[in-house]
């Protein structure tokens, strides 16, 4: 049975690539004017247009744009099976090992401060949630609705003003210092990711906070810890063996999205500091109108998505056992 | 009214959130009051520093800081409205529709509205706003059509309960029209769950559209907030210590952030409850 | 021997009335007693009270003796050790009173693992023969089963093996046959009838599960009790005009509805008798103060038509 649920989120998930991927074709393609532009961008167009006309041909044919739009989807849809997802004419690279080589720096920041966030926010929940109106609950949660408040790019440039640049503990920007190989350079590294990652850990464990929280007070009016109560558990062994197991489940299903994020939700802070991951990368290619890095882009954060809404739905079927069949 | 006033005496942190709106609403209706100058107007010396003259100094091309501030707030505000109105009234019809006539209409909006949530919307919505192009206008319609799935789908699911209520079940048997029934019974029953997502599409219309002017992607004419940020933090305001250039910008916004957070916190948490 | 002295339960939240006035009962060991009442007449929290399982809000005053000892004077270090252990409670089958994340063999033998410090593996072997002797077959099977899987019943009589687990000789049960049809509750009540060396406080608005297990049956009406007899005694010739009236109301007596109904407000504005309202004897006196509880030969009732 559970199997079957699992296949069928999975046939869902690829539908739900499939139509992103078409909306996405349709909305370059959908655009007023010449389509080239939209393929190669402002500048380049224009460029080109001047130095080199015979090239613009050469990619309309490339892409086919003489031909009726449903033969240019197939083609579009093609070239992707193939993974296949066209030529930034701005960086001159095929987008893709443009898009590869980002996603590999947005990742290193991304995965350990998400991981980290997730400790850090949900052991702070659990122990406001579990002493509620304690001192901690007191003083965190006000603190933590209010954090949540504030745009993430106001707190990367405050917190940049003040350890950057009037404290200059840490470099003000860019990822490493260049020149540096083996050790030399994860330690430069490491030095360059401490304010993304500040920035990146007090904002999503602060979210965390306020979910686990939630679910630990939600938990710990239900009846059965009332039973455990009257068997004479002892309170730090309900917590471990009735509570925790309880929260566990919505928090993944948080967390996991928090994953679906990874992308869109390092925007801000990549632009602050001037981490060239793929946010930034998102950031550029609209201001140098590069199409296809857009589109490629798009499709990334959203697959990313899909996935950890599959990962969400399939570690619910995994772990409760109260889903049998929809 | 009366009843209004009263409750926000009892819920003080609903009052605080009030006034703080408050504060920015007047600010934007009496901007021309309030700002000594122009935001447009180039008054000669760029980077002034904070003076008698220019509460907040000049920027890189010699604008008042302290009126560009000012008139933000019309500019924030105007984008937040506008397209919380939208959205909310966009996301309650489909709610409403999709939640009373169940059946293949729920499951198209459903799948709609999953879809709409699944896409990620910033990235959406930066894509959007680079085709559009046209500034304000690009950017309401981006937010319109990427953030009308959690209202709608928050609606849906208070509609599904409420259309198994008796009395709307004798409207039904008594042959009312369902038009009648969705906007005259369903929806007063509604209103303080459409209320608490139009305060909170607010909050997050301005959210997006300072995070997006901050990117780069709002109009240049009008400056937002987000806009004035933008110029503070790319003409490296930070690096020349310039505080009264990047931090007003920042206050405003997460002021106002917090303001709409206070006043839907009640609310926020009921409607929680009805999504689990 | 447990015994409940003048326990009061008051919660902050709602003024001043009290959820539970001056309530007295003596439990011998292996006796059988049943509370009887309608809902939120106090019954259940009155149960909680007693192994102080209420929530923080909840004023409790008295006393409630256990060989001696006063449960509301221990620390709550203290009085861990005795749930479970001496004194077990068993919530609705009904209701969320399992994990429903944790296997039923686990939750059944959890009182074990606390309180004779077996380990997990030990406690759930155990739980095989506490679930066998409540009759719930394939033992084997239902302790690696999720409390989803099983039927109210079930539940039900899983959570009475889960109280005597640790040999705790008091039992407290809170409707247990809430939810159940006739033919369910009929296990529910041979699983009772199998505490021969247990004593039983249970709790129910079920007058003929009453009937089948309590051996002293208790009234309770709008936080107070009104009436205490033995079994036979209390179904042949029930005193407190309440307790006739709910005696007429069951199908094998007529059904019969001889007594109004009073909004709770009403009920506990009155300074007199609660009953008074609804009452068909009612005399002035009624309305002035309350009936103490008068004793006639072991069955007590709260009446004034008794008082001379």
């Amino acid at each position: 049975m559970k199997k079957k649920i699992i296949i069928n989120r999975i046939l869902i998930s690829i539908g739900t690539i499939f139509l992103i991927i078409t909306i996405s074709f349709f909305l370059v393609n959908s655009m007023p004017g010449d389509p080239l532009v939209n393929i190669m961008g402002d500048e380049e167009y224009y460029k080109v247009k001047n130095s080199n006309p015979e090239l613009l041909t050469q990619i309309a044919e490339k892409y086919g744009l003489n031909e009726s739009l449903p033969q240019r989807y197939f083609k579009y849809l093609k070239s992707i099976l193939t993974l296949d997802f066209g030529y930034s004419y701005v960086k001159n690279q095929p987008v893709l090992d443009v898009a590869l080589y980002r996603l590999k720096w947005t990742l290193l920041l991304a995965v350990p401060a998400t991981i980290l966030s997730a400790f850090i926010g949900g052991w702070l929940g659990i122990a406001a949630g579990w002493n509620s109106s304690g001192a901690l609950d007191r003083i965190m949660t006000p603190l933590a609705l209010v954090m949540n408040t504030i745009p993430t790019n106001c707190v990367a440039i405050i917190v940049l003003a003040i350890f950057a640049y009037r404290l200059r503990w840490f470099p003000i920007s860019g990822m490493t210092s260049g020149g540096l190989v083996g050790w030399a350079k994860a330690r430069d590294v490491l030095w360059h990711m401490a304010l993304p990652l500040l920035v990146m850990v007090l904002s999503r464990s602060c979210g965390n906070f306020i979910h686990m929280k939630s679910y630990v007070t939600q938990i710990k009016s239900e009846e059965y810890i009332l039973t455990a109560t009257a068997k004479g558990v002892k309170r730090s062994r309900i917590l471990r063996r009735h509570v925790l197991k309880n929260c566990f489940l919505p928090y993944i299903t948080v967390l996991c999205m928090q994953f679906g994020h990874i992308v869109s939700g390092s925007i801000m802070v990549e632009v602050v500091f001037t981490w060239v991951g793929m946010g930034d990368m998102m950031n550029s290619s609209i201001s140098s109108s590069d199409f296809p890095m857009m589109q490629l882009c798009f499709l990334i954060t959203a697959v990313c998505m899909v996935l950890s809404n599959i990962a969400a739905d399939v570690l619910y079927v995994v772990f409760d056992p109260r889903i049998e069949e929809f | 009214m009366k009843k209004l006033l009263r409750e926000l005496r009892q819920n003080k942190t609903c009052l605080i959130g009030v006034l703080i709106l408050l504060f920015f609403g007047l600010m934007a209706v009496f901007a021309p009051v309030l700002a000594p100058y122009d935001p447009e107007e180039l008054l000669g010396a760029p980077y002034l520093k904070p003076s008698a003259q220019h509460l907040l100094g000049t920027n890189d091309i010699g604008q008042d800081i302290f009126s560009e501030v000012v008139y933000g707030a019309r500019v924030s505000l105007a984008v937040g409205l506008i397209s919380a109105a939208v959205v909310t009234a966009v996301g309650s019809v489909i709610g409403i529709v999709s939640g009373y006539y169940k059946g293949a209409v729920d499951k198209v909006f459903t799948v709609l509205t999953n879809l709409a949530m699944t896409i990620p919307s910033l990235p959406l919505t930066i894509l959007l706003v680079g085709f559009l192009k046209t500034g304000m206008l690009g950017m309401v319609v981006a937010i319109c059509i990427t953030s009308w799935a959690s209202t709608a789908r928050v609606v849906r699911s208070k509609v599904l309960q409420i259309r198994e209520l008796p009395y709307i079940k004798i409207e039904k048997i008594l042959g009312a029209p369902d038009i009648l029934i969705m906007f005259k019974h369903i929806l007063p029953n509604i209103t303080d769950i459409v209320l608490t997502r139009c305060a909170m599409s607010v909050g997050g219309a301005m959210m997006t559209e300072s995070s997006l002017s901050f990117l780069g992607l709002g109009s240049f004419t009008r400056k937002s907030w987000g806009n004035i940020l933008h110029f503070a933090f790319f003409r490296s305001s930070i690096l020349n210590n310039q505080w009264w250039w990047y931090l007003p910008p920042i206050l405003c916004i997460s002021l106002c952030m917090l303001g709409f957070m206070l006043i839907t916190y009640h609310g926020r948490t009921r409607s929680q409850l009805i999504q689990s | 021997m447990l015994e409940i002295k003048d326990v009061n339960v008051h919660f902050s939240s709602a003024g001043a009335v009290g959820a539970v006035e001056d309530f007295s009962l003596t439990l011998e060991p292996r006796s059988k007693t049943v509370l009887i009442g309608e809902s939120g007449s106090g019954k259940s929290v009155l149960l909680l009270s007693l192994l102080r399982l209420l929530p923080a809000t909840a004023q409790i005053t008295g006393s409630v003796l256990l060989g001696g000892v006063d449960l509301f004077r221990l620390k709550e270090s203290e009085l861990e050790k005795i749930r479970g252990d001496r004194i077990s409670y068993i919530p609705q089958g009904g209701g969320n009173g399992l994990n429903p994340l944790l296997k039923i063999g686990l939750q059944v033998g959890e009182p074990l693992m606390e309180h004779r410090g077996y380990p997990k593996k030990k406690a759930v072997e155990a739980s095989i023969q506490l679930l066998r002797r409540f009759r719930l077959g394939r033992e084997e099977t239902w302790i690696k089963a999720y409390p989803h899987m099983l039927s109210g019943g079930m539940r039900q009589r899983a959570m009475i093996a889960m109280g005597v687990a640790a040999g705790s000789r008091v039992i407290l049960a809170d409707e247990p046959t809430k939810g159940l049809d006739s033919d369910r509750i009929q296990r529910v009540v041979e699983c009772f009838r199998e505490l021969r060396e247990e004593t039983l406080l249970c709790v129910t608005h079920d007058i003929h599960f009453a009937q089948a297990v309590g051996q002293q049956i208790v009234v309770m009406y709008a936080a107070q009790q009104l009436e205490i007899a033995p079994n036979g005694e209390f179904f042949a010739n029930p005193l407190h005009p309440y307790s006739q009236a709910i005696l007429r109301a069951m199908p094998e007596n007529g059904l019969e509805c001889s007594v109004g109904f009073a909004p709770p407000h009403d009920v506990y504005a009155s300074r007199g008798c609660r009953f008074s309202d609804r009452c068909p004897y009612k005399t002035p006196r009624c309305e002035e103060a309350v009936p103490p509880m008068l004793d006639r030969n072991g069955h007590k009732v709260r009446c004034w038509k008794y008082a001379d």
